[in-house]
């Protein structure tokens, strides 16, 4: 009897791992093209406001979904320093009928999500929020247990309802080394299976994007690499063409000059990717979005330097993604220098606030003095826009956050008709 | 609320916690129902909480799930269960099979090259039927262990034992790895001293 025993567990052991290796997933291709929301806008429209509302704080790396009712949903991670354990995923509300964000609210916090994957978790960061093909949110965050950002991986959290309410987080493990070093920043896309794919990127001793794949559970079912680690990209965005072919356009965080982002493409669904190029699009190393038009030109926003991110543009592609041209500088703090004096700085920033957000008047004081907190050191202050993400909530409505000097999420909401009327005005000379 | 997955990960490293426990200096020449006392006992407190947090599952924060190549091996070397010992020649092949199987994977998982291996281990046939052809060789040639580790690991992956549902996982993690390479290198260390 004994000697069959390991024979016998053998057959059961391979035949119940065939089993499931028969009926894993086979890849599928891209879902493309927007679900078309009804748009009441025929009038060009571009608002600015913050989307966040504490102060004496830092924020950033900021997601947003359009949801159900036509509000949008955003989440950004907040603390008294990116990395400190008192850092938590906060999230607010915005109504476009109003024009307002309502209060902004902790989503999740360190200890929570310590709780329920029943592990230690020093800090959070990187929140994702996308929509399923079920229709359920799925929140993508950071956590890292040990060491900095390169020992994170992903957690989950599902929402029925719109982002109410949230499951109990979970771990997705990604890496076999310690499951360390998977982050997320790009948003998520579809396949026609339902599954979906998840941008991702690894920051341990080499950087590289990758794709996960996800099953309607939030199971993955597989990991791409993108580029070799030699090519040392971040943070990829998937810009989806059709079911076939997308782009997907990667920070540079090499030394290399120029200092330009990474570029792959497919052609087959996302079986194969290309050789990673250089493109023309400037990049200091910095975070970039991204998204496809239904009428297939493609947007995206980027700091358009080889160094700093004290300037941030939004830019259209007619063809593909290869050629851009700057439609908007939405920030620019260049001729300010890469380090003012902390007058200068706040002599700076009463018009900029007021700029960036008229209904803050009455308490602008208190934004000047929270951003001076987190934009100087040592009497030295810097300007930083980063971290852009941009979504589309409908044909012609498009809205981005992203980071405002770390103190704030700043919102911009424009549409077609506004896009329209600078394109035929001939925006900036600039063009890649 | 624990899920089957988070019992079976915490529970994985408390035996571990508990079977490191016995082979400390003192403890390792105590009688074996002492032993087994010691663990039982160790494996039990590793469940207390210490704060927001139980000791095993801190430690899985810094560790993981550990596989079922690291737990089987600590198994055989805390002598606690009858004719599960290892011969040393026995052992030092299963420990060269992990040091492999790591040299393999964490490398290029880590990215070295444009391929990912750790990418196999999702429903992978190919991977699946070479492991299938590994255990079978170590059974064909009476390698217990080797056999019976990769196997048990196989079935582990296919009921979603732990939260991963990579057979990478299952097979080795990198503590293991880090004791196999060790392990060995100590070895070739005193052969080569030996024969100087």
């Amino acid at each position: 009897m004994r000697r069959l025993a390991l024979p016998g567990l053998m057959l059961v052991a391979f035949s119940a791992a065939f089993f499931k290796a028969v009926s894993w997933p086979a890849p599928a291709q891209f879902q493309a093209g927007l679900q078309p929301v009804p748009s009441g806008q025929a009038a060009p429209r571009f608002e600015r406001r913050f989307a966040s509302s504490r102060l004496h704080t830092q924020v950033h790396a900021a997601s947003a979904i359009a949801l159900r009712d036509g509000r949008i949903r955003a989440y950004w991670f907040s603390g008294s320093r990116e990395g400190a354990s008192d850092v938590a995923i906060h999230g607010a509300v915005y109504d476009p009928t109003t024009g307002r964000w309502g209060a902004e609210q902790v989503v999740v916090t360190r200890e929570q999500t310590q709780q329920a994957l029943h592990r230690y978790v020093s800090k959070l960061g990187n929140p994702v929020v996308a929509r399923a093909a079920d229709g359920s949110l799925q929140l993508f965050y950071v956590t890292v247990s040990l060491g900095g950002w390169a020992g994170s991986s992903i957690t989950l959290m599902t929402s029925r309802d719109d982002g109410a309410s949230w499951s109990a987080p979970r771990r997705l493990v990604t890496s076999p080394f310690i499951n360390i070093s998977t982050l997320v920043k790009g948003a998520p896309v579809l396949y026609e299976d339902g599954s979906m794919g998840v941008p991702v990127y690894h920051e341990f001793i080499a950087k590289f994007g990758e794709l996960l794949r996800l099953d309607a559970d939030g199971r993955v079912l597989d990991k791409q690499r993108l580029t070799s680690g030699a090519a040392r990209t971040l943070q990829p965005v998937v810009l989806v063409k059709n079911a076939q072919e997308a782009r997907v356009l990667m920070r540079y965080a090499g030394s290399e000059e120029p200092r330009r982002a990474v570029a792959v493409e497919t052609s087959d669904g996302g079986r194969h990717w290309s050789a990673p190029e250089k493109t023309a699009m400037r990049n200091s190393n910095a975070a970039l979005t991204g998204l496809v038009m239904q009428d297939g030109r493609m947007l995206t926003v980027f700091n358009d330097l080889e160094r700093g991110r004290d300037a941030l543009s939004l830019m259209m592609s007619s063809d593909g993604g290869v050629h851009w041209r700057e439609v908007e500088r939405l920030e620019d703090q260049l001729a300010a220098g890469s380090q003012v004096s902390e007058a200068q700085y706040r002599d700076r920033l009463s018009g900029l606030l007021q700029h960036s957000d008229p209904s803050i008047v009455g308490s602008l004081a208190q934004y000047v003095d929270s951003t001076v907190r987190t934009g100087c050191a040592n009497g030295q202050c810097r300007f930083e826009f980063s971290y852009p993400y941009l979504i589309a909530a409908g044909p012609d409505d498009f809205h981005l956050v992203y980071t405002w000097n770390r103190t704030f999420i700043k919102h911009v909401h424009f549409n077609r008709a506004w896009l329209e009327q600078r394109l035929e005005g001939g925006g900036h000379a600039v063009s890649h | 609320m624990l899920s089957l997955t988070d019992l079976s990960g915490l529970a994985g490293i408390s035996f571990a916690v508990s079977l490191m426990l016995v082979r400390l200096p003192g403890l390792r020449e105590a009688p074996a129902c002492w032993r087994m006392g010691m663990v039982v006992c160790a494996f039990a407190v590793c469940w207390l909480p210490f704060g927001a947090l139980s000791a095993a599952e801190f430690v899985r924060g810094i560790t993981g799930d550990l596989s079922v190549s690291s737990l089987a091996l600590l198994l055989a070397g805390s002598g606690l269960v009858k004719g599960w010992q290892l011969a040393e020649r026995a052992r030092s092949e299963v420990l060269l099979a992990i040091a492999l199987a790591a040299l393999s994977l964490y490398p290029f998982a880590l990215g070295i090259g444009g391929s990912d291996p750790y990418r196999w281990g999702y429903g992978n046939g190919w991977f699946l039927g070479g492991l299938a052809l590994a255990a079978l060789g170590a059974w064909r040639f009476h390698r217990t262990l080797l056999a019976g580790g990769i196997s048990l690991a196989a079935l582990a992956w296919s009921v979603g034992w732990y939260e991963s549902g990579n057979l990478w996982d299952y097979l080795i993690d990198p503590w293991g790895a880090l004791y196999a390479l060790g392990a060995l290198s100590g070895q070739g260390w005193r052969r080569l001293r030996r024969q100087a």
